[in-house]
C-alpha cells in the first residue's frame, strides 16, 4: 500500500468519508424520528447540509493546525533528528488520535445539538419541533458523539500507524524519548466498551425519548378528541380517533354499537377486561398490549366507551426509524469494531513478527518495532526493543566469544542473564586455561608416548623379524630333522636289511666253505686215484715193456692212461687250488661278511641312535618351531597393538594439536598482577 | 736194436734209467732212516716182504738235494741190479719209452751217465744204475 507522505491526506478523506456516510444516515435518521415531512424534512436537510460544511471545516482546520509539525517533519527528504523537533513530532504524533477524536467528536457534539436548537428556534415554522424533540436531541447528540469517538479514534490511529512507527523507530534510534499521548491499554478498553455501550444506548434513549413524545403527542391528541366528543354525545367520532369508535354500553358492559361490538368479538381479552372493570369502577380505561385499548366514563345514567383498537402494524415512521437505527448501528459496529481492531493490533503484530525472527534465532534481523500506544503495548515494544538491545548485544558478545575472544566483558548486560553470561564466561575462561594447560601436557605425553610407541613398534619389527628368522630356521631344521629322520630311518632299514643279507650271505658263505671243504675231500680222494692210476699205468708200463713185443701195445695203453692220470692230477692239482682260493676267499669272504654283520649291526643300532635322537630333535625342533610360532604370534599381536598405540598416540597428538588450536584460537585476559593461578 | 727207459724227475732235472732194472713204480714210501748208513743209501724201505735200500739217485748224481725222511717224495722206483733191489725216491715219473738209440757225446756231464736221449724235446741223461750201485759199492774201482 501506498503510504501519502502527509498524514493529513491520509486521515481526513478518511474520516470525512465516514462522517459523510453517517451524517446523511443520521440526518434521515433525525426527520424520521422527528417525524419531518414534506417541506419541513427539505428545510431540515438543507440546514443540516450547511452546518455539517461547516462543521467539517472546522474539525479539519484544527486538526491540520494541530498536526503541522508532524506534516511538515514528514513532508522534508531528510526529516530533522535533533531531539527538540522530534521530541514535538513524537509528542504530536501520539497525541495526534486524541486530537483529532476529540475535535471530530467535539464537533458533531456541538453540530447536533446547534443543529436542533437552530431547527427549534429559528425554524419552528416549517420545521415544527416538539418541546421534547431538544432533549432528544441531546440524547442523539451524546450517543453520536459518543459513536464517533469508537469510530475515529481507532480510525485516526489505524491510519497514522506508519507515520507512527516511522516518528517511533526514529525517535529510538536518536534515543529520544516519546512524549505525549499516554493512555493505559486497560483504559483504552474501557473507554471503548464503555463508548460501544453507551453510544447507542443513548441514541436508542433519544429514539424512545421521541417516542414518548410522539405518543404523548398522540394522547393529547386522543383526549382532545375525546373531550370534543363528550361534548357531542352520540356523536360518532370514530374516524377522528384514527380508527377508534364511540359506543355505549350497559352496567355489565355490553355494547350496543354493532360494529364495536364486532371488534371486541374479535379480541375477547380486552373485551373480558372491560366488562370486569365495568361492574366494579364507573369510569376507568383497559387496555391489552395486543388488542387495544378501552376507555370508559360514566356521566349519571350515561356510559359512553371509547375504543381505540391496536393496529396490526407499525407506523411506517416508526419503522423507517428503526431501519435507519439498525442501519447506523450495524454499520458503526463493524466498522468501529475493525477499527479498534486494527489500532490496537498493528502494534501486537510487529511485536509478533519481531517476536518470530526471535523466536527463530534471528536476532540481528530481529527489527525494532515502533511503539504504536503509550500504553501497555507501547511497554511491550519499548521493553521488546530493550531486550533486542540486549540480544543482539549479547550475541554480538558471545559471537566474540565463540571467536575466541573471553576477554569480552558482559558488564553492559543487566539482570540474571548478564550474571548468568559473566559466570559462563569466567568459567569458559578457568575451562580454557584448565584445557590449554591440559592439551599442553596432553601433547606432551602424546609426543612420549608415540615416540615410545615407534621405538616399540621398531623393537618389535626387529624381534618380530628376528623370530620370523628364527622361525624360518627351524622350519629349514624341521624338515632337514625330518629328511634327516627319514634317511636315518631309511639307513636303518637298509642297514637291518643289510645285517640280514650279511647274515644270509654268511650262512650261504658258510655252506660254500662246506662245499669247498667237501670238494677239497673229493679232489683228495680224485688225486689219490689218479695217483694211484698213474702209478697202475708206469707199472703196467713196466709190465708191457717186460712183456716185449707183446706188450707194446699194452705199454702205450699205459702210457696213455697214465698221461690221463697226469692230467687228471693236474686238473684236480688246479681245482684244489682253486678250491683253495675260494676257500681262502670263501674264509676272507666269511671275515668280511663277519665284519660286513658287525658293521651293519653296528651301523642298525647307530641308525637306530641316530633316528631316535633325530625323532627327539625333530620334536624338540616341532616344539621350539611352535614355540617360536607362538612367539611370533604373540609379538605380531605386541607389534599390532603397538602399532595402534602408536596410531592413537599419532591421533592423540593431532587431537591434542588440534586441541591447542583451537585453545590457541581463545584470547584470555591479561593476567592480573599477583592473580593465583 | 731198442732200448727201453723210464723218464724219471729228481729236483728239476730229468733223467732216464733203464726199464730193464725198474721192478715197480710206488707212490711215496716213508723210508726208515739207518743210523751210520752212506750219505746216498740213508735208510731202507719196506717192499714185499723185505727191507730194501733207499738210493738217494738225485744226491748221488748231485742234480737234487738229499732225500730227508720228513719230506717223502711223490714216487719210488723200485730197482734191481743184479741181486740187489733198492728203492730211488723221485719226483716224478714217466711211463716207458722205448727209444733206438742212445747218444753218447754229452753223457759225460753228468756222473754215471752213459748216453742221452731226447724224449718230448726234452734232453735227459741215461744213468747206468749199475754202474751208480757199484760206485757207492766200490767207491775207487770205477773212476767214471
Amino acid at each position: 500500500m501506498t503510504v501519502p507522505r502527509t498524514p493529513l491526506l491520509r486521515i481526513l478523506p478518511a474520516i470525512g468519508a465516514v462522517d459523510a456516510l453517517f451524517s446523511a444516515l443520521l440526518a434521515y435518521t433525525f426527520a424520521a424520528m422527528m417525524g419531518l415531512e414534506g417541506s419541513s424534512r427539505g428545510v431540515a436537510f438543507g440546514v443540516y447540509a450547511v452546518m455539517w460544511v461547516v462543521k467539517v471545516s472546522v474539525w479539519m482546520a484544527i486538526v491540520a493546525v494541530r498536526m503541522q509539525p508532524l506534516s511538515e517533519w514528514v513532508a522534508q527528504a531528510q526529516p530533522p533528528t535533533d531531539a527538540a523537533t522530534l521530541g514535538e513530532v513524537t509528542a504530536t504524533v501520539y497525541r495526534a488520535p486524541f486530537m483529532v477524536c476529540a475535535a471530530y467528536s467535539f464537533a458533531l457534539l456541538i453540530f447536533y445539538i446547534t443543529y436542533a436548537v437552530v431547527l427549534y428556534v429559528g425554524f419552528s415554522d416549517s420545521v415544527p419541533l416538539g418541546p421534547s424533540s431538544l432533549t432528544a436531541s441531546v440524547l442523539a447528540g451524546v450517543g453520536i458523539t459518543l459513536g464517533a469517538v469508537d469510530l475515529s479514534f481507532p480510525l485516526c490511529e489505524w491510519l497514522l500507524a506508519p507515520f507512527v512507527e516511522r516518528v517511533s523507530l526514529t525517535a529510538q534510534e536518536h534515543n529520544v524519548p516519546a512524549r505525549g499521548g499516554g493512555m493505559s491499554y486497560r483504559a483504552r478498553l474501557v473507554a471503548f466498551a464503555l463508548t460501544l455501550a453507551l453510544a447507542p444506548t443513548f441514541y436508542l434513549s433519544s429514539i424512545t425519548y421521541m417516542n414518548d413524545a410522539r405518543t404523548e403527542q398522540r394522547e393529547l391528541v386522543l383526549r382532545a378528541e375525546l373531550v370534543a366528543a363528550h361534548a357531542a354525545f352520540g356523536q360518532d367520532v370514530g374516524e377522528r380517533l384514527r380508527g377508534g369508535s364511540l359506543f355505549s354500553y350497559d352496567a355489565v358492559g355490553n355494547v350496543t354499537d354493532s360494529e364495536v361490538a364486532d371488534l371486541l368479538a374479535d379480541r375477547p381479552e380486552l373485551r373480558r377486561r372491560f366488562e370486569t372493570a365495568v361492574r366494579r369502577l364507573p369510569s376507568g380505561t383497559v387496555e391489552h398490549p395486543r388488542e387495544g385499548v378501552i376507555a370508559f366514563r360514566t356521566d349519571g345514567e350515561r356510559k359512553t366507551g371509547a375504543i381505540v383498537p391496536r393496529a396490526p402494524s407499525v407506523s411506517f415512521g416508526t419503522t423507517l426509524v428503526i431501519i435507519l437505527f439498525l442501519l447506523i448501528v450495524s454499520l458503526w459496529g463493524p466498522l468501529s469494531a475493525l477499527f479498534i481492531a486494527n489500532s490496537t493490533a498493528v502494534s501486537v503484530v510487529r511485536i509478533a513478527d519481531a517476536l518470530a525472527h526471535v523466536g527463530e534465532g534471528e536476532v540481528a534481523s530481529a527489527p525494532k518495532v515502533a511503539v504504536f500506544h503509550q500504553d501497555e503495548v507501547g511497554s511491550l515494544a519499548r521493553n521488546y526493543n530493550i531486550m533486542i538491545d540486549q540480544l543482539r548485544l549479547l550475541a554480538q558478545r558471545t559471537n566474540e566469544v565463540s571467536k575466541g575472544a573471553l576477554d569480552v566483558e558482559f558488564d553492559i548486560l543487566r539482570g540474571d542473564l548478564g550474571d548468568a553470561f559473566r559466570g559462563q564466561v569466567t568459567s569458559l575462561r578457568e575451562m580454557v586455561s584448565h584445557i590449554a594447560h591440559s592439551a599442553s601436557q596432553l601433547a606432551g605425553a602424546a609426543s612420549e608416548m608415540y615416540a615410545a610407541a615407534q621405538e616399540q613398534e621398531a623393537a618389535a619389527q626387529q624381534q618380530s623379524a628376528g623370530v620370523e628368522e628364527v622361525a624360518r630356521t627351524m622350519e629349514s631344521l624341521l624338515v632337514a630333522a625330518t629328511h634327516v629322520t627319514e634317511s636315518t630311518m631309511g639307513v636303518l632299514t637298509r642297514a637291518e636289511r643289510t645285517r640280514e643279507t650279511t647274515s644270509r650271505t654268511s650262512e650261504r658263505i658258510t655252506e660254500l666253505s662246506a662245499h669247498a671243504n667237501r670238494i677239497a675231500e673229493i679232489l683228495d680222494v680224485i688225486r689219490d686215484i689218479a695217483d694211484r692210476s698213474d702209478l697202475l699205468a708206469l707199472n703196467a708200463s713196466l709190465e708191457g715193456t717186460r712183456a716185449g713185443e707183446a706188450g707194446r701195445g699194452f705199454a702205450l695203453v699205459a702210457g696213455e692212461m697214465r698221461k690221463l692220470a697226469e692230467r687228471v692230477t693236474g686238473s684236480v692239482s688246479d681245482i684244489k687250488k682253486l678250491v683253495s682260493d675260494v676257500r681262502a676267499s670263501v674264509s676272507a669272504t666269511v671275515l668280511a661278511t663277519e665284519e660286513s654283520s658287525t658293521l651293519a649291526a653296528g651301523t642298525t643300532e647307530s641308525a637306530r641312535q641316530i633316528n631316535l635322537v633325530t625323532q627327539q630333535q625333530r620334536s624338540g625342533t616341532e616344539q621350539a618351531g611352535q614355540s617360536m610360532r607362538d612367539v611370533a604370534t604373540m609379538i605380531t599381536q605386541s607389534l599390532a597393538a603397538t602399532r595402534q598405540v602408536r596410531s592413537l598416540a599419532e591421533d592423540l597428538k593431532v587431537q591434542a594439536e588440534n586441541l591447542n588450536a583451537v585453545v590457541a584460537r581463545f584470547r584470555l585476559p591479561a593476567r592480573q598482577p599477583g592473580a593465583d593461578g | 736194436m731198442t732200448i727201453a727207459i723210464m723218464p724219471v724227475q729228481l729236483a728239476s732235472i730229468w733223467i732216464a734209467v733203464g726199464a730193464v732194472h725198474l721192478q715197480e713204480v710206488r707212490g711215496a714210501v716213508t723210508w726208515v732212516p739207518l743210523p751210520g748208513a752212506p750219505a746216498h743209501l740213508p735208510g731202507v724201505v719196506p717192499w714185499r716182504g723185505r727191507a730194501i735200500a733207499v738210493l738217494d739217485l738225485g744226491g748221488l748224481l748231485g742234480v737234487a738235494p738229499p732225500v730227508r725222511v720228513t719230506e717223502p717224495r711223490p714216487r719210488t722206483l723200485i730197482a734191481q741190479v743184479e741181486d740187489t733191489t733198492f728203492a730211488i725216491p723221485a719226483d716224478t715219473v714217466r711211463e716207458v719209452h722205448t727209444v733206438v738209440a742212445i747218444e753218447e757225446s754229452h753223457a759225460a756231464q753228468v756222473r754215471h751217465a752213459y748216453g742221452q736221449v731226447v724224449i718230448g724235446g726234452q734232453v735227459m741223461p741215461v744213468i747206468d744204475l749199475a754202474h751208480a750201485l757199484a760206485a757207492l759199492v766200490r767207491p775207487q774201482a770205477d773212476p767214471r
